[in-house]
């Protein structure tokens, strides 16, 4: 019985441990490039991910992209600067019995929005005498060339002096950059 | 041819590739002739060697007949020249015969000698070991200690019988014949043709006639007396058939041997076997008269039986063919008779104590080929071998195909750069979302002058008996803490004087259903958001409070002055308090802008 | 006074007065919307329908109107679309009693000639006489007698007495005839006539018709026909 131990180990066990060896070998390398696979499958995942993403994004702000530009240089701009010119175009092209600014003031206390907002912020108190619809038509103008103002508080009374006035005193928040 | 090693000597390696080579060159693993005992096999050639001349006889099994086989002389003993030529010429009549292998049985009739064992083996039960060890090491179990194994060959010769001294005995040949076998066996080998040999003592087979020839009981003991031409075999067997003893006489150059008739007597005389019978079995062709007229010297006439082979089963099939080739042939089956059923003639049968091979082959000889399991074991692996190479190439392709597959797949060759600038453009895009919409909801209008004097207007409509006297609206932030939004609140107090005809409208304007008619009508005259009051985080709350104008004169209508507070019988206090939630959209967002 | 930032700020102005010029005419009448039209947004265009009804359902077919921030470049166009849906516009006077014309001169108020003293009473329309007629409470009617009572006071026909109205005034009435059912009266002044009804049975009583039937109460006669009790009650004769 001198073979069948040899026969046994190169007849059997040593082909078995090629075949298993170029099975696992085989095995091995497939599993290694499904894992590379799924990787890049994740990440080419991720990034079309991102892409769409990033395309979501871009569908939402492109309509208010345009306007940022024109919003951060309104904001930049001096408040007082602002508003003194601005009034001054609009009182121009009002006739002065109808409308006329009495009085502009910059409060520095922190009231209304500005004073839980971390935004940096002014205040501005205006005063006029006017009719109602010139002073709605003024209003409208500087609110709406400036939108950063926030109205904080409006009154209005008749004016004692003439039956046509009525003096407005506004507090507004304007947000700065 | 490949001279083959023995394997003790090799490697494990190299013991697979011999055996591999063993495979290949060989029928060994088909051809099971190889590993089959030569009596078994179906094309035999009994050669008979008697010291005058060597018979050949071929016989087939498969026929059962007898023909001549090709002819050698003694001198096909030592001259080892002349075996080759007859080896080709055993195979090619064995191949013509469409035989796959062919035994050739050795009858050695030309000498026999027997030797005692050692006295203290005298354990019957240790037969078979005995049996074995005498092959491979005589000289621990024979007497006489000047023995020579590489000359002779025993083989050890049970005495069954109940009774006896000694457990056996032992039949000792020589090994002349023994390169005759070799060679054969070799050219079989190089012809790779199974040639299988067996030497065996041919008074022994001769012996295992006797159930054969005496057909009747047995009562008295026996003696054989088998006379060769260079021997007689003396065999003692007692009324119960048990075999007593086995001498041997040699003759010495004479026709027959001086002392037969008293060592005969004398021999039955100390075995108190009384009053035998004497077979006298003859096999050579040439019987010698005198050896029945020695015996009845001291044997009545009438107890002695010669044995005249032609009126036997063994009866010559060709002429001058002795009978134990027959005999041997035999031995398959025992003969129905009560010699045969006896303890000694049934073990020496069926044991193979007759027939045992003398001149075997060489144990390292044999051990140089892979046993009949290891052929079998190496032809599986063979296919083994083949499954195990299929599958691996079965599983390397399936392995490739699934990894091409993946390589293929367009994922796969995808650059991890273009990840990266992805994400990259994502979050600066996210960010600038962020600040986007940071500064959308701070320049939301949610607290315009404007529209507040919209509201004014649509609140006291022309001609509709109200007379406001003041106005006064404020906006306060609500920030509750850790919400990044602030809701506010937005309060309208309005003071004045009211007719008769306004004071339906008061009482509409006191329900949250009016004043809320009242802001959408607002929100949607001015496109402003802030006055929609349908939305889930926004409160509308109204109150109104009418007293009498103490001022007030009654006076003809038509004469009653619109600014004259007189003519107005009723003043009101109205407070409206819209409330937004900090989830609302138009809530403040409390961080600074990025 | 024009500021530096002339040409743009002149294209304003420009832009507004002429699109918006007859908004501010300088009388607050004429104030219609017609005047409105031709520079004015669609926006204007489509609120005259909607003028009468300044609370009612959207414009129809009008530019959407977005947030103040996104008007953008667009900002003349904007403030005008803004300023077309002032409710203030169409009116003479604002919530305050003020007029929107400064040029605007108070009406004198009208002072009656005989002085802000005096009242000028209408003559009150005179009663009808019929409600005069009505309102004469007879306690009891004697119709055999053509006399009836007020209080303990005894009229017959032919007699005539003066009633005083509610508002002083005193009015000749003469009694025309009585009976059971009314009493005619004559207006002496005016010669119109009056009937009172008389209607002397209380509330809730109604003349009898037939024969008294008390419940529970058989007639005699064998031959007379079943009452039956309607289920549903009899009208009011």
């Amino acid at each position: 019985m001198f073979y069948r131990q040899s026969i046994v180990l190169f007849g059997f066990v040593v082909p078995f441990a090629i075949c298993a060896a170029v099975v696992g070998g085989g095995m091995f390398l497939k599993s290694k490039t499904s894992a590379t696979y799924l990787e890049k499958q994740a990440l080419f995942k991720n990034a079309e991910n991102d892409r769409v993403g990033a395309l979501g994004i871009e569908a939402q702000i492109s309509k208010k992209r345009p306007h940022m530009e024109r919003w951060i240089a309104q904001v930049e701009k001096e408040t007082a600067n602002s508003i003194t010119s601005h009034l001054k175009q609009i009182a121009d092209s009002l006739p002065s019995k109808e409308f006329q600014q009495t009085a502009v003031e910059y409060p520095t206390s922190r009231t209304g929005f500005a004073s839980v907002s971390a935004q940096d912020s002014s205040q501005v108190r205006l005063a006029f005498r006017g009719t109602f619809r010139s002073v709605q038509l003024a209003l409208a103008e500087l609110e709406s060339r400036m939108p950063q103002l926030q109205l904080q508080e409006l009154k209005i009374d008749p004016s004692g002096s003439s039956t046509s006035s009525l003096n407005f005193q506004i507090t507004y928040t304007a947000w700065e950059k | 041819m490949v001279a083959y090693q023995h394997p003790a000597g090799l490697n494990p390696l190299q013991r697979f590739r011999q055996a591999g080579a063993v495979l290949r060159s060989t029928s060994r693993a088909d051809n099971a002739a190889w590993y089959r005992s030569a009596l078994e096999l179906d094309f035999q050639l009994h050669l008979r060697a008697d010291g005058n001349r060597v018979d050949s006889r071929l016989f087939d099994r498969r026929s059962g007949q007898w023909t001549p086989g090709p002819q050698l002389s003694e001198a096909h003993a030592s001259d080892l020249t002349l075996i080759p030529a007859f080896a080709a010429e055993v195979i090619r009549v064995a191949q013509a015969a469409k035989a796959d292998s062919i035994g050739i049985v050795l009858h050695l009739a030309d000498e026999l000698a027997t030797s005692e064992l050692k006295p203290e083996l005298d354990n019957p039960g240790a037969l078979n070991e005995l049996r074995v060890m005498i092959e491979s090491d005589p000289k621990s179990i024979l007497d006489d200690s000047s023995v020579s194994a590489s000359e002779s060959s025993w083989r050890l010769i049970p005495y069954p019988a109940a009774g006896s001294e000694a457990i056996a005995t032992t039949v000792c040949l020589s090994r002349s014949w023994a390169a005759f076998l070799d060679e054969l066996r070799k050219t079989g080998e190089e012809k790779n043709f199974p040639v299988v040999t067996r030497a065996v003592s041919a008074p022994l087979v001769c012996l295992l006639a006797l159930p054969e020839l005496k057909r009747d009981e047995l009562v008295r003991p026996l003696i054989a007396v088998l006379p060769y031409p260079r021997f007689t075999l003396l065999a003692f067997f007692n009324e119960h058939g048990d075999l007593r003893l086995l001498r041997t006489l040699q003759h010495r150059g004479q026709r027959r041997p001086t002392n037969l008739r008293h060592a005969a007597s004398t021999t039955a005389a100390a075995l108190e076997l009384a009053d035998p019978e004497v077979y006298l079995l003859s096999t050579g062709d040439i019987t010698d008269p005198q050896m029945a007229a020695d015996l009845q010297l001291v044997f009545p006439a009438a107890s002695i039986r010669e044995i005249d082979w032609a009126g036997t089963t063994y009866a010559a099939v060709a002429t001058g063919m002795a009978p134990e080739p027959q005999i041997a042939i035999g031995l398959a089956t025992a003969p129905e008779t009560p010699l045969a059923s006896s303890h000694t003639f049934g073990v020496l049968r069926s044991d193979g104590w007759a027939v045992q091979d003398f001149l075997p082959v060489a144990q390292e000889v044999a051990e140089l080929y892979p046993a009949r399991s290891e052929m079998k074991l190496l032809r599986a692996a063979r296919f083994a071998r083949l499954g195990f190479a299929a599958l691996a190439v079965l599983a390397l392709a399936f392995s490739s195909l699934q990894i091409l597959d993946l390589v293929r797949k367009p994922e796969f060759t995808f650059n991890s750069d273009g990840a990266q600038s992805q994400k990259q453009r994502l979050t600066f895009l996210a960010s600038e979302r962020t600040r986007v919409d940071h500064w959308d909801n701070l320049l939301e209008d949610r607290s315009k002058a404007w529209v507040t004097m919209e509201l004014l207007s649509t609140l006291f409509p022309e001609k509709s008996g109200f007379l406001v006297k003041t106005f006064n609206h404020s906006i306060r932030p609500e920030a509750l803490p850790g919400q990044a939004k602030a809701g506010f609140v937005r309060e309208w107090k309005i003071t004045g004087l009211a007719r008769d005809e306004a004071l339906e409208q008061l009482n509409i304007l006191n329900t949250r259903d009016g004043i809320s008619a009242v802001f959408n009508d607002v929100a949607t005259s001015t496109g402003n958001a802030s006055f929609k009051t349908d939305l889930p985080s926004r409160s509308l709350v109204v109150n109104v409070r009418t007293l009498e104008n103490n001022g007030y004169r009654p006076g003809p209508v038509e004469e009653a002055a619109s600014l004259d507070d007189s003519t107005y019988p009723f003043s009101f206090d109205l407070t409206i308090t819209q409330r937004f939630e900090s989830s609302d959209q138009l809530a403040v967002i409390l961080a600074k802008a990025p | 006074m024009k500021p530096t930032l002339f040409l743009p700020g002149l294209t304003l102005v420009t832009g507004f007065l002429l699109s918006a010029g007859p908004a501010f005419a300088q009388m607050a009448e004429g104030l219609d919307t017609a005047d409105l039209a031709p520079a004015a947004p669609a926006a204007a265009a489509a609120a005259a329908p909607t003028e009468k009804k300044p609370e009612a359902a959207p414009a129809t077919g009008a530019k959407v109107i977005e947030a103040s921030r996104f008007a953008g470049e667009e900002l003349p166009a904007y403030v005008r679309q803004l300023t077309a849906r002032f409710s203030i516009r169409k009116r003479v006077t604002d919530p305050f009693g003020r007029f929107q014309d400064p040029n605007f001169v108070i009406p004198e108020p009208k002072i009656s000639p005989k002085g802000p003293a005096q009242r000028s009473y209408k003559p009150e329309p005179p009663m009808p006489f019929s409600e005069v007629v009505a309102g004469i409470s007879i306690n009891t009617v004697i119709p055999g007698k053509q006399q009836f009572l007020i209080g303990n006071r005894s009229f017959s026909t032919n007699d005539t007495f003066s009633v005083r109205l509610p508002n002083g005034k005193q009015l000749g009435v003469k009694v025309v005839s009585v009976n059971s059912q009314r009493i005619r009266f004559r207006n002496v002044t005016t010669n119109e006539t009056a009937d009172l009804t008389l209607n002397m049975l209380p509330a809730g009583m109604q003349k009898g018709v037939g024969k008294i039937n008390a419940p529970g109460f058989e007639a005699v006669d064998s031959n007379a026909p079943v009452e039956i009790q309607p289920t549903v009650p009899l009208s009011n004769n």
